[in-house]
Order: C-alpha cells, then sequence, then structure tokens
C-alpha cells in the first residue's frame, strides 16, 4: 500500500516535471520574437543588420528611446490607442449587449431577419466598404477626428460579432428567471440590469478584449480618417518609420517594445482574476 | 398559453427599443456601406477621377473570365484550410496545459498572449525580419546546422504557409482564453466521475471537456474562418502578394484593384463575391451547429 | 464604478445616436485630447491650406518652420498632413474620391500620370512661368515632361536625380582590391567589372555581399530596379511612344542574366528577402538614391565610403532614369491660388537650396551651386558629386518614366514575372522577358 502510494506521488512528480518542461518550451518559442524586438530596440542602427546577429546588444544603448521620445509625440499616440480601445469596448459591451438580449429572449417581429441582417457586418471586408463608408463620413464632417474611429467598430465588425455573442450567451439563461422577474412586476429593462448582465460579465469580458484589440489594432480606419498627426494611433505612428529610405528598425521596434510592454505588464497582473472571471459563467452555450 | 402572451404582451416595444441603438447605427454605419458596394459592383468607377457609369453585370462577366480571381481564391481557401485545424488542436492544446492554476502560470500564460497585444503592423514587420533569407534568425539557426533555408517570403509554395504561420502564431493566445474559460466551467464532478469509472485523461477530454466547450469552439471556428477569408494586414506586411501573385487574397486583390488600380467598381464587385461565400459559409455552419452543439434548443 | 458606468454608457449612447440623425448637426466635436478637426478657415478667420507629405515627424516640423515666412506673408495657416510613404497613395485616392484632398499634395513617381490623366491636378503655369525671378526655364526640361502638357503645368519637382553607387572603401583596402573609383578613373567603370568585383568581394562565410542594386527588404518596382541597367545594356523595356513592349532582344535577355547570375550563380548580390542595409558595413558596392548619403552619415558607420557614378554598359552613353517628386494642386483645393502661391514658395532657387541636403531638385543653377557641390560634413566631397551625378545629367543625360494609362498595371505585371524568376517559377531569362512579353503587349493595347 504504502509503495503503492510512494510510486504515485514519484508519475505525480514526473508528470509536473514534464508539464513544466512542455509549458517552457512553449513559453520559449513564443516569447522569442518580443526578445528580438526587445534587443534590437537596444542596438545601434549599424548593429542592427550585423552579421551574425548578436543576441545581445553590444553596446548597448537607450538611444533609439530617446530618439523614439524626441522625434515622435510617442506617449500621445499610446494615449490615442488606448482610450480609442476603450470607448470602442465600453460601446460594444452597451450596444451589443441590448440587442443581444432582445435577440435572444424577447418575442417581436422581425426578429429573426434582424439578427442575420445585423450579423452580417462581420461579413464584408471594410477594405471597400471604407470608400462609400468616408463618404458618408465627410459629409456629416466626422472625417479627421477620432468620432468616426470610435463608432465605427461599435457599429461594425466588433458591435456585429457583439450582438452574435451576447444571444449566444443569453439563450442559455433559463426563461424561467425572467418570467420570474416579470411576474414581481419587473420590465424589462430592470430584468436586464439587474439579472442578465451580471450573469453575462464573463461574456462581456471576452467581448471587451476582442474589441480592444481589434481596434487596437486597426490600422485601415485610422489611416484613411486622420489628418493630424497628433490624432495618430500606435500603428500609424510605428509605420512612420518606414520610410521611402528603408526601415529604422531600432526606432520601429524601441515603438513596438515600448507599446507591447504595459499590455503585457496589465495582463500579467490581471490573467487569473480574468480567467476566473471567464470561467464564472463561461460561454455555456 | 394565454398567461404567457399576457406576460409577454409589451415585449415587441421592448424588443425594439433594445436593439434600437445597434440597429440604427448599424444601418448608418455598416449596412448602406454594404448596399453602396453592391450598387457600386454594377458600375464603372474610376476613383480618381470620380466618374460613375451603369455597367450592369459586366464586371461580374469579367471576374469570371480573370484568372487571377481563381488564383485569389485557391489561394484564400488554402490559407484558411491551413489555418482552422493547426489553430484549433494548438489552441485546445495550450488551453488544457495552462487551464489549471499552478506555480508560474501566470507567466505562461502571459507569454501565449503576448503577441495577440502586439500590433498587426509590428507583429507582420518583425516575422519578415525574423524570416529574411540570409540573414534572417531562422536561417541562421537552420545554417548553424548546416541546412540551407529558403527565400521564405520570395518562395511561391511558402509565402501562404509561413503567412498561415504568422497569423497562427498572433491568434493563439485569444483563443486560448476563451477556452480556458469555457474549460473552467465544466463542473469538476464530471472529472471526478469518470475518473471513478477509469477513464484515462485522453478520453476525459474527448468525452467531457470536448462536448461541454463546443459552444465555445463553435464560436472559435466562425472567427477564424470569417477572419482568415478576410485576411490582408499580415500579407500586406509579409508578402505584399508575392512573389509574383502567389500569395495574393482576396482582400489583397480587393485592396490592389481599388487603391492602386482606381477600378473601385471592380473591387467591388470581387468584395461582393466575398461576402457572398462568407455569408454561405457561415450559415452552413450556423446549420449544422445543432448537431454539435447539443446546449443550444 | 457602476454609476461611472452608466454613465459613460449613455454618453456612448448619445453620440451614436446623434452621428446617426446627424447629418444636420454642427460638426462634432473630437473627443480627448489631441483629436483636432482641421476647418476650412481658423479660427482667426484666416485661410487655411493644407499640405500633405510622406516622411517622419522630423521632416514635418522642418516643413512647418519653412511655411511660417509664408504664412505670415500670405497671413494664412499652412497645415501638414503627414503620411507614411508606403500609404501615401491609399490615404489621398480616398480623400480624391470623397473630394477633400489636401490643397497642395506631394507625388511620387509613377502616381503623376494618373492624377494628371484623371484630371485631378490644377495648372500652375501662370503663377510659375509670368516670375522671372522664379526663373522657370532653369527646371530641366527632361524634368518637366512627364508634368506638363503643351504650356500647361501641373506640378514642380522638387527631388529627382539618377541613381549613385555607394562603395564600402575599407572593405576593399581590406581585401587588397582594386576599387571602383580607380576604374571610374580609368574609363573603364562598367557593369562587367561591378560584378566582377562583386564576385571577389562576396564572403559568404562572414556574412559579406560584394553588391546590392536596389532594397531588397520588400516587395520592390523592379521595372525602376533595372531601368539603368537595361538602357545601358543597349536594350529599353518599351519603344520610343510607349505602344510596344521591347525588352525580348539578345541585350535584354543578357540584362536579365547578368543580374539573375550575380544573385543565385555568383551569390554576390543579396537575395529578395534580405534587408541588410549598407550601414551595416557588409556589403561592398550598393546602388542607392543620392540622399541615401544622408542616412549614412546620420548612422555614425565606422568605415570609409566613397560616392561613385553607376557604370556604363555596351550601350557608352545611354541615359540614366530618374525618379521625381513633385509639388502640384489638386482640383480639390477651394483655395488654388493660395495654393500655388505655396508650391511656387516652396520651389525657388533660395529654398531649393536650403533643402539640397534632403532633397536635390532640378535646377541647372542649383546643380553648380556651392551649397550643393558642398554637403554638410563634406560627404559626398566635391568630386564625387560632380562625378556621379551632375556629369552623369550632363554626359549621359535624364529619361524620365515611360508615360501610359495603364502604366502602374504594366509595371506591376513586369515585377511579378522578375519576382517569379527569382522564386525559380521561370526557369530562364528567355523565359521570363518571353512571359512579360505576352502579357504586357495585352495591357499596352488595351
Amino acid at each position: 500500500m504504502r509503495i503503492d502510494s510512494e510510486r504515485a506521488r514519484r508519475t505525480k512528480k514526473r508528470k509536473k516535471i514534464v508539464h513544466y518542461l512542455v509549458c517552457s518550451i512553449i513559453a520559449v518559442i513564443m516569447l522569442f520574437p518580443f526578445y528580438w524586438m526587445l534587443t534590437t530596440s537596444l542596438k545601434t542602427y549599424s548593429n542592427v543588420m550585423k552579421f551574425p546577429p548578436q543576441w545581445w546588444p553590444d553596446p548597448f544603448t537607450l538611444d533609439n528611446y530617446i530618439e523614439l521620445f524626441s522625434r515622435h509625440p510617442f506617449l500621445t499616440y499610446l494615449w490615442n490607442s488606448v482610450y480609442i480601445a476603450a470607448l470602442v469596448s465600453l460601446g460594444v459591451v452597451f450596444v451589443s449587449s441590448l440587442a443581444g438580449y432582445a435577440f435572444a429572449k424577447i418575442r417581436f417581429k422581425g426578429s429573426n431577419f434582424l439578427f442575420l441582417v445585423i450579423l452580417s457586418g462581420m461579413m464584408m471586408p471594410i477594405e471597400v466598404t471604407i470608400i462609400p463608408l468616408f463618404l458618408a463620413l465627410s459629409e456629416m464632417n466626422l472625417a479627421n477626428s477620432h468620432f468616426g474611429l470610435i463608432i465605427q467598430p461599435i457599429f461594425g465588425y466588433c458591435g456585429a460579432f457583439g450582438t452574435f455573442l451576447m444571444r449566444q450567451f443569453f439563450i442559455t439563461v433559463p426563461t424561467e428567471l425572467i418570467e420570474a422577474g416579470k411576474i414581481d412586476g419587473a420590465s424589462h429593462l430592470r430584468i436586464f440590469n439587474k439579472i442578465m448582465l451580471p450573469l453575462a460579465s464573463s461574456t462581456i469580458a471576452t467581448l471587451v478584449i476582442f474589441s480592444f484589440l481589434q481596434s487596437w489594432n486597426d490600422y485601415l480606419m485610422p489611416l484613411v480618417l486622420l489628418n493630424d498627426s497628433r490624432t495618430y494611433t500606435l500603428p500609424l505612428g510605428l509605420k512612420l518609420f518606414a520610410s521611402e529610405m528603408g526601415v529604422e528598425w531600432n526606432l520601429v521596434m524601441a515603438g513596438a517594445t515600448f507599446s507591447t510592454l504595459p499590455m503585457m505588464i496589465v495582463f500579467f497582473f490581471s490573467q487569473r482574476k480574468f480567467m476566473e472571471s471567464l470561467a464564472m459563467a463561461g460561454i455555456k452555450g | 398559453m394565454r398567461s404567457k402572451s399576457k406576460l409577454y404582451g409589451k415585449d415587441p416595444l421592448w424588443g425594439h427599443t433594445f436593439i434600437s441603438p445597434m440597429l440604427i447605427g448599424f444601418i448608418v454605419i455598416s449596412l448602406l456601406p454594404i448596399i453602396a458596394t453592391f450598387f457600386i459592383s454594377l458600375t464603372d468607377w474610376a476613383l480618381l477621377n470620380n466618374k460613375v457609369e451603369f455597367i450592369g453585370f459586366e464586371n461580374y462577366k469579367k471576374l469570371f473570365s480573370d484568372p487571377l480571381f481563381y488564383k485569389v481564391t485557391k489561394n484564400t481557401l488554402l490559407f484558411t484550410v491551413l489555418l482552422i485545424p493547426s489553430n484549433l488542436v494548438l489552441c485546445l492544446g495550450l488551453a488544457s496545459l495552462l487551464k489549471r492554476n499552478f506555480k508560474g502560470v501566470g507567466f505562461f500564460r502571459t507569454a501565449v498572449f503576448t503577441p495577440v497585444i502586439t500590433t498587426v503592423v509590428v507583429w507582420g514587420i518583425l516575422w519578415k525580419y525574423i524570416f529574411q533569407t540570409d540573414n534572417g534568425l531562422v536561417n541562421t539557426l537552420l545554417s548553424m546546422i548546416d541546412i540551407k533555408g529558403p527565400q521564405w517570403l520570395y518562395n511561391a509554395k511558402l509565402a501562404i504557409p509561413v503567412a498561415v504561420f504568422v497569423t497562427l502564431v498572433k491568434g493563439l493566445g485569444l483563443n486560448m482564453v476563451i477556452f480556458i474559460g469555457a474549460m473552467k466551467d465544466v463542473p469538476d464532478m464530471y472529472y471526478e466521475a469518470s475518473e471513478i469509472d477509469g477513464a484515462s485523461k485522453l478520453r476525459q477530454f474527448f468525452s467531457i471537456t470536448l462536448p461541454s466547450i463546443a459552444p465555445s469552439i463553435f464560436l472559435v471556428t466562425i472567427i477564424t474562418i470569417i477572419g482568415s477569408l478576410k485576411v490582408f494586414a499580415q500579407i500586406d506586411t509579409l508578402t505584399e502578394g508575392g512573389p509574383g501573385t502567389s500569395s495574393f487574397v482576396f482582400v489583397y486583390y480587393i485592396y490592389q484593384q481599388a487603391f492602386k488600380y482606381y477600378n473601385f467598381g471592380y473591387a467591388s464587385s470581387i468584395s461582393a463575391i466575398l461576402f457572398a461565400i462568407i455569408v454561405v459559409l457561415t450559415l452552413i455552419q450556423w446549420k449544422m451547429r445543432k448537431r454539435w452543439v447539443y446546449h443550444e434548443n | 464604478m457602476k454609476r461611472i458606468l452608466s454613465v459613460l454608457l449613455i454618453i456612448v449612447m448619445a453620440a451614436s445616436l446623434l452621428s446617426a440623425c446627424g447629418g444636420t448637426q454642427a460638426p462634432t466635436q473630437p473627443e480627448g485630447p489631441g483629436a483636432s478637426v482641421a476647418p476650412q478657415t481658423g479660427s482667426s478667420g484666416k485661410p487655411t491650406i493644407s499640405i500633405a507629405i510622406w516622411g517622419d515627424e522630423n521632416r514635418k516640423k522642418t516643413f512647418e518652420e519653412l511655411f511660417v515666412a509664408f504664412e505670415e506673408a500670405n497671413n494664412c495657416d499652412v497645415v501638414v498632413n503627414l503620411v507614411a510613404y508606403q500609404d501615401y497613395a491609399t490615404k489621398l485616392a480616398t480623400q480624391l474620391a470623397a473630394g477633400n484632398a489636401p490643397d497642395v499634395v506631394w507625388l511620387a513617381d509613377g502616381m503623376e500620370a494618373q492624377f494628371l490623366q484623371s484630371g485631378n491636378l490644377v495648372d500652375i503655369s501662370s503663377y510659375v512661368k509670368s516670375d522671372a525671378d522664379y526663373n522657370y526655364p532653369d527646371l530641366y526640361e527632361s524634368a518637366m515632361a512627364a508634368i506638363t502638357d503643351g504650356d500647361a503645368v501641373y506640378g514642380i519637382p522638387f527631388s529627382f536625380g539618377p541613381r549613385v553607387v555607394y562603395v564600402n572603401k575599407t572593405l576593399f583596402d581590406k581585401a587588397g582590391v582594386k576599387s571602383p573609383s580607380e576604374y571610374v578613373a580609368e574609363g573603364n567603370w562598367t557593369y562587367e567589372t561591378m560584378y566582377d568585383l562583386a564576385r571577389q568581394m562576396t564572403d559568404i562565410s562572414k556574412g559579406q555581399y560584394g553588391l546590392k542594386l536596389w532594397d531588397t527588404s520588400s516587395a520592390t518596382n523592379y521595372v525602376y530596379a533595372f531601368y539603368d541597367l537595361v538602357l545601358a545594356y543597349g536594350a529599353d523595356y518599351f519603344n520610343q511612344d510607349t505602344t510596344d513592349f521591347t525588352l525580348n532582344t539578345p541585350e535584354g535577355i543578357a540584362a536579365v542574366q547578368a543580374v539573375y547570375d550575380a544573385i543565385y550563380k555568383d551569390q554576390s548580390h543579396l537575395k529578395p528577402g534580405d534587408a541588410t542595409e549598407f550601414t551595416a558595413g557588409t556589403i561592398a558596392m550598393a546602388r542607392s538614391t543620392f540622399s541615401y548619403a544622408k542616412t549614412i552619415k546620420g548612422s555614425n558607420v565606422d568605415f570609409e565610403w566613397e560616392v561613385v557614378p553607376v557604370p556604363k554598359g555596351p550601350a557608352a552613353n545611354a541615359p540614366v532614369i530618374t525618379g521625381f517628386a513633385y509639388y502640384c494642386v489638386t482640383t480639390n483645393s477651394k483655395n488654388p491660388e493660395l495654393a500655388a502661391e505655396l508650391v511656387k514658395h516652396m520651389t525657388t532657387t533660395d529654398m531649393m537650396k536650403t533643402m539640397v541636403n534632403t532633397f536635390v531638385a532640378p535646377r541647372a543653377s542649383l546643380l553648380n551651386s556651392e551649397e550643393f557641390l558642398q554637403q554638410e560634413g563634406g560627404k559626398p566631397t566635391k568630386d564625387e558629386i560632380l562625378s556621379s551625378f551632375v556629369h552623369v545629367i550632363e554626359e549621359q543625360g535624364l529619361r524620365s518614366y515611360p508615360a501610359h494609362k495603364n502604366f502602374s498595371k504594366i509595371q506591376d505585371q513586369i515585377t511579378m514575372d522578375f519576382d517569379n524568376y527569382f522564386a525559380g517559377v521561370y526557369s530562364s531569362a528567355e523565359e521570363t522577358v518571353k512571359a512579360m512579353e505576352q502579357a504586357v503587349r495585352a495591357l499596352l493595347n488595351q
């Protein structure tokens, strides 16, 4: 009996080691591009292309970061990106949780049809609708401002996806909950606010991340809409380092590191809580 | 039945109220441009001089006799077919590895998530730099073990697989997070019960985990398919459709026609076809979901 | 927390509703700091002129400073729109479609023909030709060819010139190989010599390359990249009036073959997909634009370098190709007079002299001016500039890009076929050129 438990413990330990080993290999592979980005940002321009490549910058220099901030309003780019993405996420959560709830739980005429119509928003590539959209936004005097950049994803790809996601979630919530609420005399708005939204917190978290990242990565929309470089977002700002004379790799990498690092830290410290909130209700389906 | 209809008496109004913010915004921001695209596809619109001429279905006729269109379709489907299964398998694997809380799990999760938060522009530039022909990191490493690496991004057969790889690595983290969320939600007692029955870990994965998280798999598959049919940024930064036309995908072709040749009518007709393909594929999945996503009635 | 959240949600909703029914609303104020709307007239009621340029924030600052004098003289505001080089055309196309392109734009090679033919550019001849101080005849005629139509002038070039070859002198000295400048002095500087030197200077084990003819890091316009070479071999892509594709000759094939051999047979040229720069110090010879010298100086390289002209080929005095960049006024401009004045202001001899370290303008008086010949830090030297730049223009002459309504498609087609050759899809130079011939003829006759 004792030998058995000893053996079991040993297998468990071995399994644990293998588990860590596999995880470490994956981490090395996944972090390597980031490592390369970081070290390149600390090299001098002429050392970026050295052969064989320098695994560690020599000489080690912070000049690229100094140049990055002295030449470009990089903090402004970062702030623009962050606040636009945050407002986009907020807006998406608002419009699509309402719509998703209605499509899942309220019977009204044409609901299936309207749902499909909204879904079509996920399916048309922005590369072509951008021209009619830009014409319309210019007519409304919304070109060359962040406003168009914020509402486009809310009512475009992200909003359509969000409506789909939220509908899928609300369908799984037992209808009895709503009926109980109704019998107590609560309106749909109250039921939505007090019962449904708290239940949906995990799905909302997913949606927030998704929308945030969509906006964070967006390139074409800001390119077409923004004229003043002080209103630029990170991707636009980073592209400025690729000129007709070639790419200034060390500066691009400094900008990239600077824009990725804060997000990495935020994720590292919030991931446990985040995963737990995801699991609280999950996308049960 | 009667009591129910009474209960839902004022519901249509509520339903319309709830969807109106989304619907009104959607019509202006998305639907009108989509409808406009269909109309534009029936015209010859030279973007630069703004001359618009109605030409009926000429663009579509031209499209179906355009050999590049077929190549683009083939390339896009290849991209999708390569990406979907590898993405699912890897994400499920990663999620299983990292779903439980153990010491250092935060570090490992962050490692997998880092590419997700690197902006697409930078991600493309970075990999282009890593996949350089002779002096790139990959080929330098290969040359250490005496293998002469290929021209990764300038090789007709490799351009798409490399683009798939770069896209795959970037997206793993997000999908993994979704799967972890879903996996954590599977009640422990299911596993405990099957453990008593003597089921292996692998067996548990297939008989408990997979069916329980089917809705998430469905969701991830739909987003990935739509995303890969619309792939553009990675191709644009990595290969610009090259070498030759070997990595031309739908949206790259659309972009080239619209913004390089200013053939806006023709670009719109390609978009309309792509739109139709995505709609059909999504509808098929939607119909099929009942087979494998049990939870929805 | 919850309350704040709901307030924010209401704001977003209100904003979205406003935008939905708000065609008649007053221009919406941009949100957050950093956002701004460029109005037609500034707050002070002064007229505003917008100008689109490519480059980075440094360049934007430089230009904003240069515009101050103009702003004061004309009591107006000049707004600079900075766009990344690669996306410049995309952005401009959408703006033109919406009718709100900037008043003044920069146009690079290949763009001008399309914009001109579709009627997007304003004729500014009356502004530049009437003023004797402006000295319009000083601009090279060959440089004006693509942007003029009879008496009409649709733009002024501010950057031009033949490409030059940068030589890493230190590498040559170390290897004990006779350097290109000596061949230039002897009058033996030919493509054959260049390829031969490249072979001698290549050492794969050290990652050292003999030659880099174009920027191999990205997809390249090969028509432009190989134009000098093709002309020097006595061939040409097109006939005189751009109605036929003429590269399928023994000379044309030889020119194409030579490039291929340098890359894949001798392995002396960087392969497509390699981003190594001349500044890394591992490339013996690199051909680039004249203004690349500024980049080399800026990166404090630890080797000696010199500048030589592009080599000559079997066709001894073949012209060299030049790229141009122009200032143009768009038909979208609500204030074309002021816009034309701005173009004029930026392209006077004096203004171009102040910019000479960044852009070389095609003015005869500028090329022989001390400002041009005495570059910052004395590098490139006066002799280098004369032999690689000024004399090439005077003796061999410049050739500007051919004009054809389908030119961007033709250019892409040729580039794709070269791409296929380098990627191994085509097996020989003959096959490549033949494939080009077939496809390009179809495009020429469309």
